[in-house]
């Protein structure tokens, strides 16, 4: 996959290029409005990450810029403000995805991959990991030829893992994901355990593997090499 | 009482009060200025007696109705003219009546003659009956005329006045739109006019000009915030040990507490300058229920139970956007604050939203409740904003929040 991170801030923006590119994307970077229009004008992407604040232009400038040329990219802004004005005014522009500031790096993986599926892939998207085999259109997951019986949230954590494979994903990181807003209200994240534990015996229950396993202290790591 | 009806009160006294003095004055000077007339008529008649006299006409014959000529001692003082009142008896009238007396004593051909006589003179009784009628009859007039030309001059005088007040009334920040006031002549309107257009001028400048400082804050916090997180999650998949590990996680907690302190700081700021205004009205039962499902599993995997008693069909006016963080903040608390195996109550009536959740006493005094950065000690994940907030939307909404503990219970009571 092929991004164009449009980001003004250099350190934020290494953030996310080197997390992206170990992903094994390829991504460029455009800190200012010039440099955007220009990379935009001139390259393909499959998809955008928008700063909408930017030096030199509002990044729904960009945003225009997109639509107005016809640019078939998927995008995904970032923001600092939280205003729901700018949300809206994104989504309704065209953008296909709004992060808040700050964010998980493995939040915006996820949340790029998912533009990339729906965009490129219609959505049925069928990603096969060994012997696990999910289907992102009727959200059914398979071991060995088994159908699991998951719950939305299980789901929505496996996809995560898959999403971020060989990464460490703290407990926070991953009731972020699968709360959002709600997460202030849990004071602690055992619920994590609780879910990852269940996810785990199901998948071992139908002969796969146990990939996921606990980083002491951290949080859990999909390890492929298992 | 109205502006008009006071001056036109005052005016109607101040014009009693001088209706009143120049009664007593035109008393007095119509009651002068007859006595002086009838007095130069008698003097005239006096006048012509004398003279009679001096062409040596016997007094006798000069003698008649109300002339009265008597002869005195040489040896009496001369009087040169005297003016009396005098009380005579009128055949006509059949009773005494007041009349002027004017008298003198002459020495004419060596006699002195002592000559009197008298007129009637207006009875003050009369006069003051004919002030009081007249000065009455005109403060009538007045009473009238002043009461219906107030009417007719507040509405002409007063519009430009009253489309300032209609216009301050209907004047909000949010709007952004400067006031538009009337053009006016009169000076006093004019600089009222003038001083409100700058005041809300400023007004509409500092409310941008703060609006603006909250966002960058916001923005200028969270980009930092970002960029540190990142780092920290890019760090923890390096080669590192658990005590870094663990130094890690624990800062990259605490980058999230701040980012969330940040938000929480900026959305108060935000309800206090009032962005959220709104006269819609949304159907509190649905929004309830969504939340109160949106919760679900946190209240299972708690091990709480939850009794709900919820009317279908509220209608409570609030912006949707605060009610979802209300009833968020509130939920969340509930749960949050809770015990094992505890209860959580959710009642809505048209009247009452009331959510009580089993729980210890709190350390604090119950008065602080909804102060910022205050909570009990147990809970220290927890910002500390969470009631500020409530606090501040209910305020903004009209909506009448207390609190109470009661049998182990936290009560939140919302009266609409």
């Amino acid at each position: 996959m092929k991004v164009l991170v449009i980001e003004d801030n250099e350190e934020l923006a290494q953030n996310i290029t080197s997390y992206l590119t170990r992903e094994g994307y390829i991504c460029e970077l455009a800190t200012n409005h010039f440099q955007a229009i220009n990379k935009l004008n001139g390259f393909k992407y499959d998809c955008i990450v928008l700063d909408i604040i930017l030096p030199d232009g509002n990044g729904l400038d960009i945003l225009g810029h997109i639509k107005s040329e016809k640019i078939d990219s998927g995008i995904l802004i970032i923001s600092a403000k939280n205003s729901l004005d700018d949300k809206v005014n994104g989504l309704e522009l065209g953008a296909d995805d709004y992060l808040t500031k700050p964010f998980h790096l493995p939040e915006l993986n996820a949340r790029l991959k998912a533009i990339y599926r729906r965009k490129y892939l219609q959505g049925a998207y069928e990603i096969r990991f060994n012997e696990i085999y999910i289907n992102t259109d009727n959200m059914e997951v398979s071991v060995n030829d088994s159908i699991l019986d998951l719950t939305r949230k299980e789901y929505a954590l496996l996809l995560y893992f898959l999403t971020n494979q060989n990464r460490v994903l703290t407990r926070q990181t991953i009731a972020e994901h699968l709360w959002g807003d709600y997460t202030d209200n849990l004071v602690n994240f055992d619920f994590v355990y609780q879910h990852v534990k269940n996810l785990r015996k199901k998948i071992v229950q139908a002969d796969g593997k146990d990939y996921i396993e606990t980083v002491y202290g951290l949080g859990y790591k999909l390890n492929t090499n298992k | 009482m109205k502006l008009i009806q006071k001056f036109t009160v005052w005016y109607l006294v101040i014009t009693f009060v001088v209706l009143i003095i120049g009664g007593l004055l035109s008393y007095y000077s119509i009651k002068s200025e007859v006595d002086h007339e009838q007095v130069r008529y008698l003097r005239k008649n006096i006048d012509f007696t004398i003279k009679e006299l001096n062409r040596g006409i016997i007094p006798d014959s000069l003698s008649q109705n109300r002339m009265e000529i008597g002869e005195l001692a040489m040896s009496t003082p001369r009087t040169e003219l005297l003016v009396t009142d005098t009380l005579v008896y009128t055949r006509y009238l059949r009773r005494k009546e007041p009349q002027l007396k004017v008298s003198t004593s002459q020495i004419i051909n060596g006699h002195h003659y002592y000559i009197s006589t008298y007129g009637a003179i207006v009875d003050t009784r009369d006069i003051t009956n004919a002030v009081v009628k007249s000065i009455s009859s005109i403060f009538l007039i007045m009473l009238v005329v002043t009461g219906l030309v107030s009417i007719l001059i507040s509405r002409k005088v007063l519009l430009p006045f009253n489309r300032t007040l209609k216009a301050m009334q209907e004047f909000r920040l949010q709007q952004k739109k400067p006031l538009q006031l009337m053009e006016t002549k009169t000076v006093e309107f004019r600089k009222l006019n003038n001083f409100l257009s700058l005041m809300t001028n400023k007004a509409l400048k500092d409310y941008q000009t703060l609006k603006e400082f909250t966002e960058n804050a916001s923005h200028e916090m969270q980009t930092p915030l970002a960029i540190i997180m990142g780092k920290l999650e890019l760090l923890l998949e390096s080669e590192i040990d658990d005590e870094q590990a663990k130094l890690i996680v624990s800062a990259h907690n605490a980058v999230e507490k701040l980012s969330k302190v940040g938000q929480s700081l900026t959305l108060i700021t935000k309800l206090d300058n009032r962005e959220f205004e709104s006269q819609e009205m949304i159907d509190f039962s649905e929004v309830l229920n969504a939340s109160l499902f949106a919760f679900q599993e946190l209240i299972e995997m708690k091990s709480l139970s939850i009794e709900k008693r919820i009317q279908d069909d509220i209608k409570v006016k609030i912006h949707p956007l605060l009610s979802n963080i209300l009833l968020n903040n509130l939920i969340g608390n509930a749960i949050r604050h809770n015990i094992k195996d505890g209860i959580i109550c959710v009642k809505l009536t048209p009247t009452v939203f009331e959510i009580s959740n089993s729980g210890d006493p709190l350390s604090f005094p119950a008065e602080k409740m909804f102060n910022r950065f205050i909570k009990n000690n147990q809970s220290n994940e927890s910002v500390g904003l969470g009631l500020a907030i409530v606090k501040q939307i209910c305020e903004q909404s009209n909506i009448n929040i207390s609190y109470d503990y009661k049998g182990n219970r936290h009560i939140l009571r919302l009266s609409f």
